[in-house]
This record gives C-alpha cells, structure tokens and sequence, in this order.
C-alpha cells in the first residue's frame, strides 16, 4: 500500500552535524595552557602542578554536586569546569596554600557558573570571579609572590617567605621596577603560576587566534588601550615604553586577554562588539590599577564587562544590519 | 571565472564517486504507479478504462484547465487499477497503477528544427509536454510565463547543488551536455532573455571536463563544498533560475515531441552500497530504486532530499514524482543530545541573512515574543547551515522558524524594550 509522505517525525533536518562539539572549545584552551604550567614547573617544581590537580578535582566533585543537586546529568565532559580550574591555579601564587585555590574553584564552579544553570547559561567568567573573590576575602595571600631563587616545595604551608614586591606592586607604590626587558619575556619576574612568561603566552596567543577560539578584536583592542593609557598616564619614572613594558608584563594583563576576554559563553560575538569590548574592559583594567585597591583589577574589570557583553553584541549587530534590512524591506 | 562567496560554510565532500559513475537505467521495474494529478488546485482527468494498455509516453490524463499539466504513462503496459489517497504534498489524489510489460529506449525520430519556435509556441510545448521544473516541482510553462514580465536579461540552469550528496544535474549534464545547452536555449528565447548560462559548483577535475563542453560564456562556476550557495540570489538571478532536467526535456520535447516522463535522481548515504545516479520512471516505487543501490537493511532510514534540509520518509513506499533529485539512505539517524548554547556566535557567523539565530531562539525559548520581531526570523530561509555548524547541536534553524511564526505575539509583557 502506498503511504503517502505523512511527515510524522519529529526529527528534523539537518541530518549532518559539523564535527564540532563544546568540549572542542575548552580542548584549545587546553592545549594553550599546558605550555604555561610545564614551563612553571621548571621554575616553581611541582607544586603548579599539584595545584591544578587538586583544583580540577575540585572543580569536577563541585560540578557532580551541583548538578545531583538539580538532578541533572553531569556535563563534565564539556571541559569547561576543567578549564575553570587551571585558568584560576594560573592566576595563583606558587606559594598560595592549597586551600585557598580550592576556595576560589568552589566559588567559581557552585555559585557562579551552576548556580545560573550551567556551561553556557553563566553570565560571568567563572575564573574572574573566582580570583575576584579570594582577592576580597584574602588579599594578603593572593599577591604573595616569592622571590626569585625561594625553593618551592610541596610543603602545605609556607612560614616565612620571603617575598618580593611583583612588578604590579611595584607600579602601584610607585616605586621603579628594577626587572630588565628580558627577564619579562622569559617570566623571571615574581608573580604567578601561569602569568609572567610573557614569550609563551605569546606562543599560546597565536595558537588560539590560528585556532580561531581567541580573537584578536579583542585581545589587541584590549591591549593597545592598556598601552595607550600607559603612555598618557604612566606609573613610573622613565621613558614611554618602559611605562608600556611595565604595564603590560606586569599582573594577569596578558593572561587575561587572551583567556578571560575570550571565554565564549560571556564575550560578544560580533567583531565590532568585541572591539568596544576590549577597549572598554582595557579602560575599566586600568582605571582599577590606578585607583583600586588591590595591585591588579583585571577580574573586575572583567566582571563588569561580562554584564555589557550581550548588550554590546546586540547593538552592534543592530547597527550594522539593520539599515541594510530596513533598505531591503522598502525596496 | 568564479564568484565571490556570501556567508556560509563547508561541508564535506561526499558525491563522489556518484559523480564520476555512469547513469544507471534500471530495467527490471515491474509496475509504476502514476499521481493523476497536474497542479495545486487543478485536477485531471483519466482518458482510459481500467486495464486498457498503454504505451510509453502516451497521454494519460488531461488537466480540467489550460494552465494544467497533462500526464503522460511514463512505461509500456497496461493500466490495471486507480485508486486515491491522500498525499500531504499533492492532496488528495487519484493514482494510477501501470503494469510494466517492456522497458525499451525509445526510438529517437530525426530532431525537427526548433529554430523558428516563437516564445509563445515554446511555452505551448512545454505545457503540452508535462514538463515539471525538477528544482522546486512546478510546471515550466507556468515559471517561464511568470518570468516574462519581469524582463530577465539572463536565464539559469541552475546545478549548484550545494549540499552533501546531491549530484543528479551534474549527472543530466554530463549525460548530454549540449541537449541542456540547447534546451536552455529554448527557455532564454521563451522568456526574451539575451543570455543564458549554466550555473555549477563543481571540482576542478568535473570542472575541466565540463569547460571542454560548454562555452564559457554560458557558464557560470562557483565555489564546490560550500553551503549553501546564494550567489544567484545576490546577482538577482535566482527568480530566473530553471532545473537543467527541465531544459533537457525542453530541448527534447521540441525536437522530438517527446513528454518528461524520466527523472534522474541521486541515491546515496552511508546505508547505500552502490551509490549512483540513476534514471527512472516517473512512479517507480522509491523501494525499487533502493534496493537497486543496496539500500536494504530495514534499520536504514531514509531522507527525502539531501542532508541538509531533507525530510525524513515514514515510508518508502512512494512513488518516485517530478522534484525528486535526492534520496539519502542513512543509517538510523542519530540524534545528537543537544546542550545549551554557548553562546560562541558560530550561528551567527554562517548565517548568509546575517540574523543572530542565537538571539533569536533565546528569545524565544524564554517566550519573550514581542522582542522577537526586531532580529527578522522572518528572514530565515531555513538553510539550517546555523543548525549544522553548532557545536553544542542546538537545532538552532528550527527554533529561528517557529519564531518567525510568533514574532509579535505578546504572552508577556515585559516592560518598555528600551533595547529594541
Ligand atoms: S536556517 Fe535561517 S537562521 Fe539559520 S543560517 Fe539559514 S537563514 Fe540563517
Ligand atoms: S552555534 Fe550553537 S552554541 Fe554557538 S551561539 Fe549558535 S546556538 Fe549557541
């Protein structure tokens, strides 16, 4: 008997799927941040490394509880918790106690990413806010950095380091950095876990924009106003470009553009939103590095910009296509 | 020369080897059922009794309207039963059930000269001749005449075929490149357009060969693997466009008074094991082509177009009918767990309408409608690239379609859109 073309069926086209899957997001994330923590550990030993275990850890049974908690089928797969985790031991002293890591994931994965509903509903940056609330609660421990040649163990708490001012501190004291251009590049200076190698964030910078999961609208944007504002308002004796030096190497800069600015879930997606977006969170860093409290702003920065992003993208978007449909539609 | 792209994406590349294979004539159809059915709207009427025999290409059924389409018997043998049925994309209809006795090429007379065929004798032809635009199933006369007053300079034959499989116009036109040529032709002189070109997407390798056989004045080249191609779209061709089957049988009905009473289509997939193009008669049963490509494990599941916007059958008992040009046999299609958007704006990046699919289906999920008009899904031509490309598989296309449907409705007022 011949059917017909009843179409009952509920599944729809397209019938292919692009090979892409929200794990290959956070896998180049991934891939951009072992680099940094091998290159840590040859420096600081194995303490980054234990560091970012236990925070992954952390991350995982947090992300399991949550989602027990609103009967729900884990999504861990999506590596999204794991990235979490490593972007916040990076932003880590090596000296950091392991609590204090396990604090920021916790906040990060309980409260601000499973508590809006999970990857991709959060409306801030995990890591940012996990930063940005230990550098409230703890701020004497965060930017604890020890001093170049200081034997970093396994220990699990450190008495009496002996710590030296980071290049961020210094700026903000201002004081004169006493770090020569090199040592920045090669990550001889104090700071943190994944921060101060400025060659090989360079290296994962590229990586990601050949990738196309970072992109350069916002990154350089953000990093040319941050040079600019260096230039007209500079923290240290000396001649411009030692001001940009300083400012750019110093702190979670350049860390952060490429791996805060560029988290999908909560950055425009249009490229002239991402543009003002740069511009304006290099605006917001600086301004927090100025006057704020604490020797870096970045994650605040960052929050504040989260909150613009959709915003941002929307009206981009309006502005550069809605004249043309508006013309399409008269026609 | 080829043409600069609009947004879009690639897909892999799939037709081979259907593409490089030799049509196929199966030659074992034993029984064709036939729709008596000519347009929306205008029915026909059966001319022969119950089990009288008919010959190939004899008229079967004549349309209550001039503007119809009349149904010619695409096999020999002899009609042993109607019966109607509902059909979700003809209506309701009569079918005709034609038992085959042999399946023979027709012999071809001498071409008669088509060089003094008026516009509006050609149009005449092609309304006499049944002849069915393959691209979106409607009768050519009806688009020819369609397209007259709005005084085309260029006609297309359009064989982009820009999706996963689909390669049954390249298979028309390496069949007889010149016979698509001429009908194309025919269908410029219809319309009083001074040029006329085929337009392909093709690799370099069919490329050449193609280049060999068509002047390159008439040929139109595009970029293969990219989806989907709305370039004719973009230079204002695509109302002028016309299937390449259509100009072939154009070409053959003014030359040797022979109605469309053949379709090629492409069989493929992961399920078929013999993938070809093949050539049958109008009202072969979809399972007989099928089985002809070795599409027989029951588990397979079948699309009626190509992967990209294709339906999925219920059933493969239907008959094969003009607009057929792609069958995609896959294995049970799989349904991909979909998560929630991440908002990476790769939807929005594909989009060739340049709409934020994202957006819009956020919206609408949230049933915040009365926002919804402000991103035009009305604008959506559901080419499901957004859905193809979303790496969380959102079915981001479908959830932009139903917008448009509610676009304006308010179920909630939520305060002033200083936004909109
Ligand atoms: S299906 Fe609609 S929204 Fe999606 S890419 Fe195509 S036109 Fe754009
Ligand atoms: S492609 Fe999918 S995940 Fe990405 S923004 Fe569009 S709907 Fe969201």
């Amino acid at each position: 008997m011949i059917g017909g073309l009843i179409m009952t069926n509920e599944r729809r086209a397209p019938f292919v799927h692009h090979m892409a899957r929200p794990v290959s997001l956070s896998l180049d994330a991934f891939i951009a941040l072992v680099p940094l923590f091998l290159f840590s550990t040859v420096f600081f030993g194995s303490r980054p490394l234990l560091l970012a275990f236990l925070n992954m850890a952390t991350a995982v049974l947090c992300e399991a509880f949550a989602c027990l908690l609103l009967k729900r089928k884990p999504q861990i797969k999506d590596g999204t918790s794991l990235i979490t985790a490593l972007l916040i031991t990076g932003m880590l002293s090596p000296t950091a106690p392991f609590w204090l890591g396990m604090v920021a994931t916790t906040f990060a994965i309980l409260l601000v990413k499973m508590a809006f509903g999970g990857t991709g509903r959060n409306l801030f940056n995990p890591a940012a806010a996990g930063i940005a609330f230990i550098t409230q609660c703890f701020p004497g421990l965060i930017f604890q950095y020890p001093e170049s040649g200081f034997e970093v163990t396994n220990a699990l708490l450190f008495q009496n380091v002996s710590v030296s001012p980071s290049p961020a501190s210094s700026l903000q004291t201002g004081g004169t950095s006493s770090y020569l251009w090199y040592e920045f590049l090669l990550g001889q200076v104090p700071g943190s876990i994944a921060t101060t190698a400025i060659l090989v964030l360079c290296a994962s910078m590229i990586f990601l924009f050949v990738r196309k999961s970072a992109s350069p609208a916002i990154t350089l944007s953000f990093l040319a106003t941050c040079a600019l504002i260096a230039i007209a308002f500079p923290r240290v004796e000396g001649t411009w470009y030692n001001s940009v030096l300083l400012e750019l190497c110093s702190g979670y800069l350049i860390f952060g553009a490429i791996f805060l600015l560029n988290d999908p879930v909560t950055t425009p997606n249009h490229w002239l939103a991402r543009l003002f977006f740069g511009i304006f969170a290099g605006i917001l860093v600086m301004v927090f590095r100025h006057i704020g409290r604490f020797e870096e702003g970045l994650c605040f920065a960052v929050l504040l910009m989260n909150t613009l992003s959709t915003i941002l993208d929307r009206q981009c978007w309006k502005l550069l296509h809605n004249p043309k449909r508006r013309k399409e539609e008269m026609a | 020369m080829r043409i600069q792209k609009n947004r879009g994406t690639y897909l892999p590349y799939k037709k081979e080897p259907m593409a490089s294979l030799p049509l196929l004539r199966p030659d074992h159809i034993r029984q064709v059922i036939l729709p008596i059915f000519s347009e929306y709207g205008v029915q026909c009427r059966l001319l022969l009794e119950k089990d009288s025999p008919v010959s190939q290409g004899q008229l079967l059924a004549e349309p209550l309207d001039e503007k119809g389409t009349p149904v010619y018997s695409s096999v020999s043998g002899i009609l042993t039963d109607t019966y109607e049925a509902e059909h979700p994309l003809l209506g309701k209809t009569t079918y005709a059930i034609i038992e085959c006795m042999t399946m023979d090429e027709p012999e071809l007379d001498a071409p008669l000269d088509t060089e003094d065929l008026t516009a509006e004798e050609l149009v005449a032809i092609a309304r006499e001749y049944g002849i069915i635009d393959e691209i979106d199933g409607l009768p050519l006369a009806n688009k020819l005449e369609g397209m007259v007053d709005l005084y085309p300079t260029c006609i297309v034959a359009d064989a982009i075929e820009d999706q996963l499989y689909s390669c049954s116009a390249w298979a028309t036109l390496r069949e007889d490149y010149t016979q698509v040529l001429k009908g194309l032709r025919l269908a410029a002189r219809a319309i009083h357009a001074a040029e006329y070109k085929i337009a392909v997407a093709l690799t370099r390798v069919h490329e050449t060969e193609l280049k060999k056989e068509i002047p390159p004045e008439h040929l139109q080249t595009f970029e293969p693997d990219f989806y989907p191609h709305k370039e004719l779209d973009d230079l204002g061709l695509a109302p002028f466009s016309i299937g390449v089957q259509a100009c072939r049988a154009l070409y053959r009905a003014a030359s040797y008074k022979e109605p469309q009473t053949e379709g090629i289509l492409t069989i493929a997939g992961p399920a078929a094991s013999l993938p070809i193009n093949m050539r049958v008669p109008f009202g072969t049963s979809l399972r007989v082509a099928l089985e002809v490509c070795g599409v027989s494990d029951p588990s397979s599941e079948v699309l009626l177009g190509d992967s990209m916007t294709g339906l999925l059958l219920d059933s493969i008992d239907i008959p094969i009918v003009p607009g057929m040009t792609c069958i995609v046999g896959t294995d049970a299609v799989k349904t991909h767990a979909s998560s929630p958007c991440l908002n990476c704006g790769r939807c929005a990046k594909v989009c060739h309408k340049h709409l934020l699919p994202y957006e819009i289906a956020r919206r609408f999920e949230n049933n915040q409608y009365s926002g919804i008009d402000a991103f035009h899904p009305s604008a959506c031509d559901g080419c499901n690239a957004c859905s193809y490309i979303c790496p969380a598989k959102r079915n981001v296309s479908e959830l932009v379609l139903e917008a448009s449907t509610v676009a304006g409705v308010i179920l909630f007022d939520w305060g002033p859109h200083h936004d909109e």
